[in-house]
């Protein structure tokens, strides 16, 4: 056997020993009564007589050299097992922590129930014209329904729509069905801004036109949808609505969070809260874009609203006020 | 509308309690608003859908509760009119001009009249039902308005000089209403006159000329039926919104007119004259054709998702008051007149629906195989997500801005016609106003560090309306045990954009001088990305700001255009680079980007300079700056040895030292 090979060996392996067990093991299988070097020094008697001596020193300074690198790894394992004392209830280095908006949060969880169930999601203007927002949605300029929506017009005549439903119109316009398209977006209201009105409000609109769609289908649907977003034991009914785009029309409720059906101040004592209003397209609609052997049901919600039942939230403004105490509480994303 | 439990009760046996009757009204979709209970009774504030004006009445609702709980009304208003030919009759006439504004009016003329209070039984109901008491002639019209729905007048007849003229007003005609107030019409209104004037607001309100005096012993009594499109836009315009303008403009029930005419002279007869009518004028006798709606029990049940049976459906109809007729096997279905709102089959399948209650419909869904549209992705909430893992949290603004805003980027803002605001009256052109109003907010509220983003479109007038990204960051640094604080500065927000644009793996950029008139111009940079500028960052110039607050904002569809989508794997080198610091002293002024290029540029290798130190100080000398970079060789295939980078070091330094620089060792 070479002993320099097997010096550098030996050195190769102490240094990449990383435990005190591991050394042992090196140590034992090197130095110890049955190791390496016990046969080296043994072997030793084969050589020639002249060899014999210079062979011996050799192997003896190896020995030598070998037990003080086990010593210092030693030391050195030895030492890293004792650092030095930190408080370690310091707090750590925190990076800074963003957070998307409430309506944000709340809006992608509602849209992607519907994803899920095949829409797809589709955008609008803002600004819109009276066609768009009201007329081609069965409200003629005089319409008492106009009165439910206090309009912002424009000085150059449009206005800012009062609702998605003028989505509907648009997408229809350029696509034709089968179709189920989901989109959000601001919508505007003259109101007074109170803890329960705000002049813009997220809403989210979704279609679904096809044939032979049904009551059934829209109330089946909208369950689905209240299931996920308030949990699989939320209690929903609908009741009849009107909306001059939608017959019939229906007004999806669900179980009052608040009282949990008891009645309460939130719910008017009825123990259920609107969440969204929904019917069969108003068959003029579609028959006006030449649709005319399709049906299709849509509904609309206020996300500032189901925001404020999911989340306990008693003032519509805080969405619009930007405060980080309020907008740090919603951190789900 | 307000309306009592004890007046509902004199019309249909309800044999539950009023709460029992709310909910029954709810799931009618007659929402009941609150139910206010009193000693001996209980009142309804009921939310009545636009469409149904035949629900605006005591009569209205009663007829719906009985056919949903299955029990006739109780009560009846059958009186008819008197006979039109009395010898003694009082002269009136009415003169229509035209019949599309009024198709029918009807006037009766009644003496003997004695102005007084008005019985017990009649103001006390009013009272309930929140109508203010007046006096026995007014008071029996708006009780007659509450329980038939039909809008009535009185006028003082001696106050009418010559007949009746129903006619459009003539622009700027005066009008004093009953209340007092003067109003100017025009001929967009329609008005009751006599050949001096107006002497009401037709199917408004009354002329204060012509109304009830405590003296009036002669009155006319109109009932009439004005075009619903004339009241409304009258009752808006002048702001005049009134029990009577409120059916009107709904559509009141023109099959209505002489049995309200008929019924109030009956009241009338009970509380405030011995007499009967001395005149009686209908200017359009003849009743209107029922309405028929062609009607498929197989669309019904195919549309409700059910399977009812013709006779489950004919029983809800006949609890309407709907007819059915029968021609070739296709029904056909004879609407009241007081039904307006059906005018298709769907509004009947609408009340079966309502009739056999939602919840009784099953719930269905299907899945499709149909291939989305897929007209938007969602690569915007990738942007936000993006920011707020960035540290920023996500505002939302309503976009109602100052008009000085637009002044500042020359844009032609969208004015409002009708602002919410008086001084926030146009559209906002950027997002970083509202982002400044909600900094100013927080820094109120002693945030220390605010860090905002938006996302949302802007509006210029003649262009499309566009989605923008901006942020704002302000306040300081915090202290922390293991860090100094210190103010939020020019880099932090320069940090921002430069980490966005790396999670957006846009990689094609630089940093340009910009003009941007919103930042102070020693504080400003702008993002060229492929020729196209997206937007600019820099220190807000506002001087109303309290706080030096940073911010950005950019056209999310010169970002989004830019990214790359899917990340493309090159092989890194296994070899270590190998790396050289040079510390240099340049002139105050020469901006780094330009020393890094040219580095860059004398360079053989492949090189990435990173900027160490940037060290101002009076020893360095005046106006002189030291700088530390770093400079990291790698190479794909080795390791690069000392002597292979030498030649690249002696260029770069040889090519700094032309530029000035002088090496510090």
């Amino acid at each position: 056997m070479n002993l320099n090979a097997f010096r550098e060996n030996a050195k190769i392996e102490i240094e990449k020993v990383k435990t005190d067990g591991e050394l042992e093991k090196v140590r034992v299988k090197y130095l110890g009564r049955k190791g390496n070097l016990t046969e080296v020094l043994h072997s030793i008697g084969d050589l020639p007589k002249e060899e014999r001596p210079e062979a011996g020193r050799i192997a003896n300074s190896i020995k030598r050299e070998l037990e003080e690198l086990i010593k210092e790894k030693k030391e050195i394992l030895e030492e890293k097992k004792t650092l030095l004392w930190k408080d370690l209830t310091l707090p750590g280095r925190k990076p800074f922590i963003g957070t998307l908006h409430p309506l944000t949060v709340l809006g992608e969880e509602v849209q992607d129930i519907f994803i899920r169930m095949g829409f797809s999601v589709v955008e609008g203007p803002e600004i819109e014209t009276d066609y768009y927002n009201f007329t081609a949605l069965n409200t003629p300029p005089d319409h008492p329904a106009r009165d439910l929506q206090d309009t912002f017009y424009l000085k150059d005549g449009r206005l800012l729509r009062t609702q998605t439903s003028p989505v509907q119109i648009r997408i229809l316009e350029k696509h034709s069905p089968p179709l189920r398209i989901i989109s959000s977006g601001k919508c505007y209201r003259m109101d007074t801004f109170d803890p329960s009105h705000s002049p813009t409000f997220t809403q989210i609109e979704g279609l679904w036109v096809d044939k032979n769609i049904s009551m059934a289908d829209l109330f089946g649907t909208l369950e689905l949808f209240a299931k996920e977003i308030f949990g699989e034991n939320i209690k929903t009914e609908f009741l009849p609505g009107y909306f001059p785009f939608t017959e019939p029309s229906c007004e999806q409720l669900i179980q009052c969070p608040f009282c949990l059906g008891e009645g309460c101040s939130v719910c008017k004592k009825k123990g259920m809260i609107e969440i969204l209003g929904a019917g069969l397209v108003h068959p003029s609609i579609l028959k006006k874009l030449g649709y005319s052997e399709f049906n299709g049901f849509a509904f609309g919600m206020g996300v500032e609203r189901i925001a404020m039942i999911k989340y306990n939230i008693d003032d519509i403004r805080l969405f619009y006020q930007n405060e980080l105490q309020f907008l740090r509480q919603f951190n789900e994303s | 509308m307000r309306v009592n439990y004890n007046w509902l009760s004199e019309w249909v046996d309800i044999k539950f309690s009023p709460y029992e009757l709310a909910d029954r009204l709810d799931h009618l979709g007659i929402e009941v608003e609150e139910v206010e209970i009193t000693s001996d009774d209980a009142i309804f504030e009921l939310n009545i859908m636009p469409n149904r004006p035949d629900l605006l009445s005591v009569w209205g609702l009663s007829r719906e509760i009985a056919a949903k709980i299955g029990r006739n009304l109780k009560k009846k208003i059958d009186y008819s009119l008197p006979d039109l030919n009395q010898k003694d009759a009082l002269n009136l006439t009415v003169t229509i001009e035209s019949e599309e504004d009024c198709p029918r009016y009807i006037a009766s003329v009644i003496d003997n009249i004695e102005v007084g209070l008005s019985p017990a039984f009649i103001s006390e109901r009013l009272t309930k039902c929140g109508i203010r008491t007046l006096n026995n002639i007014v008071d029996v019209t708006n009780y007659v308005l509450l329980e038939t729905g039909h809008p009535l007048h009185a006028f003082d007849y001696d106050s009418i000089s010559g007949g009746i003229i129903v006619r459009r007003a003539k622009n700027s005609e005066i009008i004093i209403t009953l209340e007092g107030e003067k109003k100017e019409l025009s001929n967009e209104d329609l008005v009751i006159a006599d050949n001096k004037g107006p002497i009401a607001i037709a199917g408004v309100m009354g002329g204060e000329s012509s109304g009830i005096k405590d003296k009036t012993t002669r009155i006319v009594l109109e009932s009439a039926f004005f075009k619903p499109s004339l009241i409304r836009r009258t009752s808006r315009r002048l702001k005049l919104s009134t029990e009577s303008s409120y059916r009107f403009e709904r559509t009141a029930d023109i099959e209505m007119l002489p049995t309200a005419s008929a019924y109030t002279l009956h009241l009338l007869g009970k509380s405030a004259t011995k007499r009967t009518a001395r005149k009686v004028i209908d200017t359009n006798p003849t009743p209107q054709v029922k309405k028929e709606v062609e009607f498929s029990y197989k669309n019904a049940n195919k549309m409700l998702g059910k399977n009812l049976k013709r006779e489950e459906v004919d029983r809800i109809f006949e609890k309407l008051g709907f007819e059915r007729r029968e021609t070739d096997g296709s029904p056909r279905i004879l609407v009241p007149s007081y039904r307006r709102d059906i005018k298709i089959e769907e509004d009947l399948t609408e009340e079966i629906g309502r009739f056999i209650g939602y919840n009784n419909i099953p719930r269905r869904f299907t899945y499709t195989n149909e291939k989305p549209i897929n007209l938007e992705n969602k690569d915007i909430i990738k942007i936000k997500k993006i920011m707020a893992s960035l540290g920023l949290s996500e505002a939302i603004n309503i976009p109602f801005i100052e008009p000085f805003w637009a002044e500042i980027h020359k844009d032609e803002p969208v004015e409002l016609k009708n602002p919410m605001w008086s001084d926030r009256s146009i559209l906002r052109n950027t997002l970083l106003p509202g982002l400044i109003r909600s900094v100013e907010r927080n820094l109120n509220k002693g945030e220390e560090l605010v860090q905002l983003f938006e996302v949302g479109r802007v509006f210029r007038q003649g262009k499309d309306e566009e989605e923008m990204l901006g942020a704002v960051i302000t306040g300081n640094m915090p202290v922390k045990w293991h860090q100094e604080g210190r103010p939020v500065d020019f880099y932090d927000i320069k940090g921002i954009v430069e980490a966005m644009l790396e999670k957006l793996n846009i990689k094609d950029y630089k940093f340009a001088e910009s003009e941007e008139s919103f930042y102070r111009k020693e504080r400003t940079q702008c993002l060229v990305i492929d020729g196209t500028v997206p937007g600019c960052f820099g220190l807000i110039a506002q001087d109303s700001c309290k706080a030096d607050i940073y911010g950005c904002e950019f056209k999310v569809k010169y970002l989004l255009g830019a990214l790359k989508r899917g990340s493309h794997f090159s092989r890194t080198s296994k070899f270590p680079p190998i790396k050289r610091d040079l510390s240099f002293i340049i002139e105050g002024k020469t901006p780094y980007e330009k020393i890094k290029n040219i580095i860059q540029e004398s360079l053989t290798h492949d090189v990435r300079i990173e900027l160490m130190d940037e060290y101002i100080a009076r020893r360095i000398g005046k106006d002189k700056k030291s700088l530390t970079v770093r400079l990291e060789f790698s190479h794909p295939e080795k390791t690069l040895t000392d002597n292979e980078i030498e030649g690249d070091i002696k260029t770069a330094i040889d090519k700094l030292k032309s530029f000035g620089a002088s090496l510090r060792e």
